[in-house]
């Protein structure tokens, strides 16, 4: 018998404190479920079938693992700290009845090795029966196509069990030395002693408005997709000053303010709630802000990566407007016209011969050259400044040919397109000024018709010789003529054996630069398809981490609060007040974080859009929809747990 | 007619889990008059706090009847019984129970704030009350930086600001030392004076000895009374010791 003594008091003591110990069993499951997953999606050896681009993945997949380290780790601390705090009173009671320390420290290591099987067993069974799943959502969102070989690491198993292991061992350890140090007197007596009124810290409060404007101010007003990267960083460590000042010491601030409005105080409705609020603030304060941050965090990670994914078509648009795009180039700077021609021709009868069928296919002769456009006048060469824009020029005939046209064109007018701004009259190129006879709207004419991050124009002269006299001149090196081939598809997945079709035919003193739609998109889904992934599953564990932190603040306030209740029924508060007042103190606690969290996101907004347009993101309002619906979703979760949390701490307070 | 009437009041507690039936009151029958001061003594399961919690309205009736004014306070409904409470009764409790987020002012306020009484008024209220119980000093402080005796003047006050009908005080006495009971009886005796009814329900001989009537219990009955009459506290005192002693011995 007495060998099993031991466990079976801590199974007993688990099963009493079930109020604590289901949510904690539930998380660390989860936790453990969520660690084995993430890191078998990272080593799962699928990949090493996959084409040789395809390695971002997994890549991603494993900087998920560390989050999730990182996170399991301060959050498992955390929940039991919590715990051991709300029973130091059971355990000085075992004390004073005659157990030894030595003895509570048995009781509590089997505690501990029974939660800690607990969640590991059941929580890898339930890693192993959902990464199949995740497994095949991963694989269909980041577009990959591999023949199906899913197995049950091995050393996801260890790994998860080791870490998780080190993590249930210290938290025991931690434990241990609580007990060691208290003598049973003071585990006994509850802090029942008041505390002291918080202070208004005027200049927390200052600097946290200060911060948090500051933050707020420099998301609206960055201009550049470059600067906001740097500028980015400043910004969020900004916030995250304000977030925290303004939590811990504005709120305090406002309390005390409303406090002192005798007129709104000294309502039934106001007079405990303010009062409370005061307290309940000056405890919950930082892990209030700290929920606010990581709401913010999962809401921007989210409508990003969701809307990075769902555009990962629009924006291989936006990077070349047609599927496959080859450019030849000689490499020893000889005129290749007519091998290049030859080229174009092979090419195409061994298209007609596999079937490759095709909707629009355009060869041209260009040059390519950069320079500064300023208010109409581009001059060649010189960088480095937002005045940097490309040019692609071609001669009359060269136009006529690749677009099967009939223009004229007198020595000083030209045809133009660009996508930045609408020159429609003149156009100065290196101090000579062109009349504009028609602006050209055909395709691939433009190299990057839809970018908002290059600036690009396209000049067609009368002829060669004037191209070459006007756009260049001896103080740079010649100029290189490219011949570019755009080929629109009837199938876009045809692009892949067109392009290799056209590299069979190429010599050796000829360099071939190739984009195609095509591959650009897999490779993009892979990347955006597996942030989006990430996004979701890390969205998940804070979430998860965010509802159960409140949960156990709710809890503890009840225990505090209890007390309290019965004070104010007795003294002629009924039970509605009661519960009136639980619930708009409950409620504002809970939809504090997420309102904050909302409203930064609505400051970030813009600086987001700004930043992934370097990583282009096309459609706005789909960014804003996603947004939106991310803080929906998030509502409609965190009102369900409310609700429950709500119940479960008026359970607490009521007066039988 | 008599302010407070209690008629056969009987209350029995059943276990949960149990069939096992607990006689808390048997047969409780008397009557306070408007202005009285009213001590109910007995020893430890005697009934008296059962029947103070009855007579709070925190606790039901097995049978029997509370009159307040002519009005049966066993049958009011349960959504109107915290209005009655408030407007009522007073109570005073052996721990104080102040609340340690407000300051003295706002316990005090606070069964005001829950009538909904405008600012302006419950200020009046306090300025006329404070000086009485000697706590004009301490409105702006917390209840943690004041002594044991200030805190139950304090809620006293909490108790008195609504002149409710009648004041509860359970064991008001039990935590303090001997001289801030001293000090606490005396502001009983003098709200008294001036009308209030008080009942007392009290372990201590000496807090008993100041109210003009004591009420004895046992076993669920009111065994005796003995009224002041024009006995000095210190007559008094005997008398209630003669018959606390006949009580334990078990006479009748």
């Amino acid at each position: 018998m007495k060998l099993f003594f031991y466990p079976r008091l801590a199974l007993r003591n688990i099963r009493k404190n079930a109020k604590i110990y289901i949510p904690y069993l539930l998380t660390s499951t989860f936790t453990v479920a969520m660690f084995y997953i993430i890191h078998s999606l990272s080593i799962n050896g699928a990949y090493d079938d996959m084409t040789v681009g395809a390695r971002t993945l997994p890549i991603i997949m494993e900087l998920g693992t560390y989050v999730v380290i990182i996170f399991a780790i301060i959050f498992l601390f955390y929940i039991n700290s919590f715990i051991i705090k709300r029973r130091k009173k059971e355990v000085a009671l075992y004390n004073i009845l005659g157990m030894e320390k030595k003895h509570i420290m048995y009781m509590m290591f089997y505690e501990t090795l029974i939660t800690s099987m607990f969640s590991l067993i059941v929580g890898i069974l339930f890693g192993v029966v959902f990464s199949k799943l995740l497994f095949l959502i991963l694989i269909h969102m980041a577009h990959i196509s591999t023949p199906f070989d899913f197995v049950i690491p091995m050393e996801s198993i260890i790994r998860t069990f080791l870490l998780f292991i080190a993590i249930y061992f210290i938290s025991y350890l931690f434990n241990v030395l609580q007990i060691q140090l208290a003598n049973p007197i003071e585990l006994l007596r509850s802090s029942q002693s008041g505390e002291k009124e918080p202070r208004t810290k005027w200049v927390m409060t200052l600097l946290g408005l200060v911060t948090l404007g500051g933050g707020y101010y420099i998301a609206q007003t960055i201009e550049k997709p470059v600067e906001a990267m740097l500028l980015f960083f400043v910004a969020v460590v900004l916030v995250i000053i304000g977030t925290y000042c303004l939590f811990t010491a504005g709120s305090i601030t406002l309390l005390k303010i409303l406090k002192r409005n005798k007129r709104f105080y000294y309502k039934t409705r106001h007079f405990t709630s303010v009062s409370q609020m005061i307290y309940r603030m000056k405890q919950n304060a930082v892990g209030l802000a700290s929920i606010c941050i990581l709401c913010t965090c999962i809401l921007v990670m989210l409508s990003s990566t969701v809307s990075l994914y769902i555009t990962v078509q629009d924006s291989t648009n936006m990077i070349v407007n047609e599927q496959l795009r080859i450019t030849l180039m000689s490499s020893e700077g000889k005129n290749i016209t007519e091998e290049v021609n030859q080229i174009y021709n092979k090419s195409l009868k061994q298209f007609e011969m596999n079937d490759i069928q095709i909707k629009t296919i355009v060869k041209k002769e260009c040059y390519f050259a950069s320079g500064s456009y300023f208010e109409k006048n581009f001059t060649i060469g010189g960088y480095n400044d937002d005045k940097y824009t490309g040019i692609t020029a071609m001669s009359l005939d060269e136009f006529n040919q690749a677009f099967h046209q009939k223009q004229e064109l007198k020595d000083d007018e030209i045809l133009i397109a660009c996508n930045f701004e609408n020159i429609k009259d003149h156009l100065t190129i290196n101090g000579k000024t062109f009349k504009v006879k028609s602006v050209v709207d055909e395709p691939y004419f433009l190299t990057q018709k839809y970018s908002n991050i290059e600036k690009d124009m396209t000049v067609v002269f009368s002829s060669d010789k004037t191209l070459n006299k006007s756009l260049f001149n001896e103080e740079y090196s010649a100029p290189t003529m490219s011949h570019s081939i755009s080929i629109d598809f009837e199938d876009i997945e045809d692009s892949e054996k067109a392009l290799e079709i056209v590299r069979s035919h190429i010599p050796s003193n000829m360099s071939m630069y190739n984009q195609s739609q095509f591959e650009m998109q897999n490779e993009y889904f892979e990347v955006f398809g597996s942030l989006f992934f990430l996004g979701i599953f890390l969205g998940i564990v804070f979430l998860m981490a965010a509802i159960l932190i409140m949960y156990y603040k709710q809890l503890s306030e009840g225990y505090e609060d209890q007390k309290r209740y019965e004070i104010m029924q007795n003294v002629g508060m009924s039970q509605k007040e009661v519960k009136q007042s639980i619930r708009s103190q409950v409620l504002i606690f809970f939809f504090l974080p997420l309102i904050v969290a909302a409203i930064h996101m609505a400051f970030a907004f813009k600086m987001i859009v700004k930043m992934f347009s370097f990583l282009v993101l096309s459609d706005i309002s789909l960014f804003v929809w996603c947004t939106i619906i991310s803080i929906a979703i998030l509502a409609i979760i965190y009102s369900i747990v409310y609700s429950l949390t709500a119940k479960v701490y008026y359970k607490i307070v009521k007066v039988e | 007619m008599a302010l407070l009437e209690v008629k056969n009041l009987k209350k029995v507690y059943s276990t949960r889990f149990s069939n096992q039936q607990v006689q808390a009151l048997s047969n409780v029958s008397f009557t306070v008059e408007e202005g009285e001061y009213v001590a109910i003594m007995g020893e430890s399961g005697s009934g008296k706090t059962t029947l103070l919690n009855i007579l709070a309205s925190l606790d039901k009736t097995t049978s029997g009847q509370v009159l307040l004014n002519g009005r049966d306070i066993t049958g009011i409904k349960e959504k109107e019984i915290a209005e009655f409470r408030r407007k009522n009764l007073g109570f005073v409790f052996q721990d104080f129970n102040l609340l340690d987020t407000f300051s003295i002012k706002d316990n005090i306020f606070l069964p005001l704030v829950l009538s909904k009484e405008v600012y302006p008024i419950m200020n009046q209220k306090l300025k006329v009350l404070a000086p009485k119980l000697g706590i004009e000093d301490l409105l702006e402080k917390y209840p943690y930086e004041i002594s044991g005796g200030q805190k139950q003047r304090v809620a006293v006050a909490r108790a008195l600001i609504t002149h409710p009908q009648v004041v509860l005080a359970d064991e008001p006495t039990g935590a303090l030392d001997s001289k801030s009971t001293d000090q606490l009886l005396e502001v009983f005796d003098k709200i008294n004076d001036e009308g209030q009814t008080i009942l007392m329900v009290t372990h201590s001989t000496k807090a008993a000895s100041y109210a003009k009537r004591v009420l004895f219990i046992r076993d669920g009955e009111v065994f005796h009374q003995i009224y002041k009459g024009n006995q000095t506290n210190q007559q008094m005192y005997q008398s209630i010791s003669e018959t606390l002693t006949l009580l334990a011995a078990g006479g009748k």
